[in-house]
């Protein structure tokens, strides 16, 4: 064991938009959550299992986000995802058979099969599918640090013109997390690390400890910050702002010269939904036909070409060992160098989308609990919660962090853009009515109260940074643009009987059944 | 592998694995619901660390109608309205040089005498280091507004300021009236810190969230002395980059 240099904070943020579409027997945008659970959540919780049980002495923070939260505990998702992993075991079960005689493909084939056959015999259980409890069992153990985000992941800059949106999506959000988790939430992810000028009061007037800041957030600040990015600053209300550290962050993050562009690595975009002929996946294909992922994946990185090499789940192991000890060597060498003089030890924070593991780098779980196990091993480097952070050092500069988001370019440019700036004049005239609507009402029940109560649920739902984010990538933009779209024209169409006084139920409870998260919701938030 | 072989192969798989998926389906049916659209109700199944405890009095939501029925009920989105004649203007910062505006202006206002004569304009005003209400702005740029709804991107000189965006009317003497005004935004720095004092602040650990509502229970923040052996503002020892790589670099979700 080596002397202690410094202290890393991983923080991991899990979130998918709200997608369930009850109106139609299966729908295609539901994977994202299927092929979520089962490369990035399930594979994250094992590792998290693994680790507590051998008592390896770690910490990481977790954030789920509240619309995940409430599809992961939705029984209809859950059955549709029951019956999306029999459809991959049908097809790995055909691909078993076709390479029976493929010495080098037939054991991939058999891999996969493993990953939707443990996956099934979790999720079939009552009480393996209970991943809330998991996750709840993991902070008892102390190994997790749960937090959460705003209700639907709006981004609240641009939400700012109407302060009640605002305060309503933290609200809502952490609300949700306490009804579920039935704890405090350790801090709360702001929303692509999106800051504006004030919002720290806003925060410390909802509870929240601390956020996750892009790193021009601290460099930027209003003050030159005394330790740069390796402490944390509180904000002028109170709430504690760490800041991610770009070479620590790039070294995973960076889809060019990250770890996960290993050629070792399991190849993202090959998969056998586009290689194989289209008569045999077309039965695991979009009813559309088009071609498409099916998660079965045979192929390594290899290089930047077309041609891909078989996968070698051996190479690939031993390369997530040395790129974890890799790691720990750089975080160790980081910290030494800039810890010198400082009256404490230097910390590095480290946000990632969850996703980036297990689903975009499949290896990427395998990394984190090789990079645990490596630095309790070592002793040089260790990790932190950023609340566990806060508890040891509560005396810290007090600034006002430069505004700003994670996204390219480091502001709004993702999401306010010529191709979905259309989308603000609505969220916000739609925020001031439903907060005269609450004002006007502060006391309904019955059926104008789950009018309203719907109504708020309806503008939550339009104001996701999902949706503007997908339009200016130019990845399922109709989708994207019809869920901002129908959200919108329902809480219209919900505000308009409201205000006539010509609810019909019937359209009512056709709402609540497609859009049924946040069930304690209470419209109120707004007024 | 050839396409003859990769057929034969196929034909006689899916002999096999049709049996075999039979008996996989008959032995996985008591815990597959797929078919069974009457425990898919709402109400979330109490988890261990689920404080939704399954108690929730029955919803009318929690009678499912049928998909179709669902479908037809919630149909085809209807077009968002192209304006709300709300008769507003409102800022939004979309980068350190660049304001987005927008406006809807009501038809039918009141317009101040001689405004035929007048040019209708979008008005940014730089309040930059104003600190009292009602100051005369040091800076202001106009654009003209040529339709009563629409949207401009205005770029800025400077950065890290503060602005407001005002639209009114406007004569060649360079008389102006405002008809409708804007909140105030604070654009990001791009070029450095700033300078302002270093301050330090301890904050005692939150209460939890039922007695954190109350003045009583919140968070202890008071002003500190800095840390015993911290490092001065003058001699930072790490220099932080500008700006990270950002999370664009990498793959996203949703995509």
């Amino acid at each position: 064991m080596g002397a202690e240099r410094g202290l890393l904070a991983l923080v991991l943020h899990a979130h998918l938009p709200w997608v369930r579409h009850p109106e139609y027997p299966s729908f295609l945008e539901e994977l994202w959550l299927f092929e979520a659970i089962t490369e990035t959540y399930l594979p994250l919780l094992a590792t998290f299992e693994r680790l507590a049980h051998d008592g390896v002495p770690t910490q990481v923070t977790l954030s789920l986000s509240p619309t995940l939260l409430a599809m992961l505990t939705d029984p209809l998702l859950r059955a549709r995802y029951l019956r999306h992993l029999e459809s991959r075991l049908e097809l790995t079960e055909r691909e078993l058979h076709r390479l029976r005689r493929d010495p080098v493909f037939q054991p991939l084939a058999a891999r996969q099969h493993a990953i939707f056959r443990d996956a099934w015999h979790r999720m079939a259980d009552p009480g393996g599918a209970d991943l809330i409890g998991a996750f709840a069992d993991l902070a008892d153990a102390g190994l997790l640090h749960l937090m959460t985000t705003a209700a639907t992941h709006g981004l609240l800059p641009l939400l700012a013109p109407c302060p009640e949106a605002v305060k309503a999506q933290l609200a809502v959000g952490l609300a949700e997390f306490r009804r579920t988790f039935q704890r405090e939430p350790a801090g709360l992810w702001l929303p692509e690390c999106g800051y504006f000028h004030g919002l720290d009061h806003e925060l410390a007037a909802a509870g929240v400890r601390f956020v996750c800041l892009e790193t021009h957030a601290l460099a930027l600040a209003a003050s030159p910050p005394v330790y740069g990015v390796y402490a944390p600053v509180y904000c002028p209300a109170g709430v504690a702002a760490f800041a991610r550290d770009a070479e620590a962050s790039g070294q995973v993050w960076s889809a060019t010269t990250g770890y996960p562009a290993d050629p070792a690595y399991r190849d993202f975009y090959r998969d056998i939904g586009f290689d194989l002929p289209h008569d045999y996946v077309r039965r695991y294909l979009p009813a559309s036909g088009e071609r498409a992922a099916t998660g079965v994946k045979y192929h390594r990185v290899t290089g930047s070409g077309e041609r891909k090499e078989p996968y070698d789940p051996a190479r690939a192991e031993a390369t997530a060992a040395r790129h974890a000890a890799d790691y720990a060597e750089r975080c160790a060498a980081t910290l030494g160098r800039v810890g010198a003089g400082f009256d404490r030890p230097p910390l590095i924070t480290v946000p990632f989308d969850a996703e980036l593991f297990g689903h975009w780098w499949h290896e990427g779980p395998l990394w984190i609990e090789l990079l645990c196990r490596e630095l309790a091993g070592r002793g040089t480097v260790r990790m932190i919660a950023p609340d566990a952070y806060l508890d040891a050092y509560p005396t810290n500069q007090v600034t006002e962090p430069n505004a700003g988001t994670w996204g390219a370019a480091g502001h709004h440019e993702v999401w306010l853009t010529e191709s979905n700036d259309w989308i603000y004049r609505h969220l916000h005239h739609d925020a001031a009515r439903m907060a005269a609507l609450a004002r006007c009402h502060p006391a309904a029940d019955g059926i104008l109260r789950r009018a309203l109560d719907q109504a708020a649920r309806e503008l939550l739902l339009a104001q996701a940074s999902d949706w503007p984010f997908m339009i200016s990538r130019g990845t399922t933009v109709d989708y994207a643009t019809a869920r901002v779209t129908a959200h919108l024209a329902r809480f219209t169409r919900l505000a308009d009987e409201i205000e006539r006084e010509t609810l019909d139920e019937t359209w009512l409870q056709a709402v609540e059944t497609a859009d049924n998260l946040f069930p304690a919701l209470d419209y109120r938030v707004y007024a | 592998m050839s396409a003859r072989s990769f057929e034969e192969i196929c034909g006689y798989a899916l002999e096999l694995v049709v049996g075999g998926l039979r008996g996989l389906r008959g032995a996985l049916g008591h815990v597959i619901a797929a078919d069974e659209p009457a425990d898919l109700g709402p109400s979330a199944r109490p988890s261990r660390g689920n404080g939704h405890d399954g108690s929730r009095p029955a919803h009318p939501a929690d009678r499912i109608p049928d998909e179709a029925s669902l479908r037809h009920a919630l149909g085809a989105a209807p077009p968002l309205p192209h304006a709300y004649a709300d008769d507003r203007v409102v800022l939004l910062t979309r980068d350190p040089h660049t304001l987005f505006a927008y406006w809807d202006l009501a038809p039918g206002a009141p317009e101040p005498a001689g405004a035929a004569a007048a040019r209708l304009v979008l008005r940014v005003h730089d309040l930059t280091l104003l600190d009292f209400a009602d100051a005369r702005p040091l800076h202001h740029h106009d654009l003209e507004v040529d339709r009563p709804v629409g949207s401009r991107y205005v770029p800025l000189e400077g950065t890290a300021g503060t602005y407001r965006a005002e639209i009114g009317w406007r004569w060649s003497d360079g008389r102006f009236v405002v008809r409708v005004r804007s909140g105030t935004i604070t654009v990001a720095r791009a070029d450095g810190p700033g300078n302002d004092p270093t301050r330090w602040m301890t904050v005692a650990r939150f209460a939890s969230a039922e007695r954190a509502t109350t003045d009583a229970a919140r968070p202890s923040v008071r002003e500190a002395t800095a840390p015993k052996g911290a490092p001065s503002a003058s001699g930072q020892t790490t220099a932080a980059p500008a700006r990270a790589p950002s999370s664009e670099e990498q793959h996203r979700r949703g995509g």
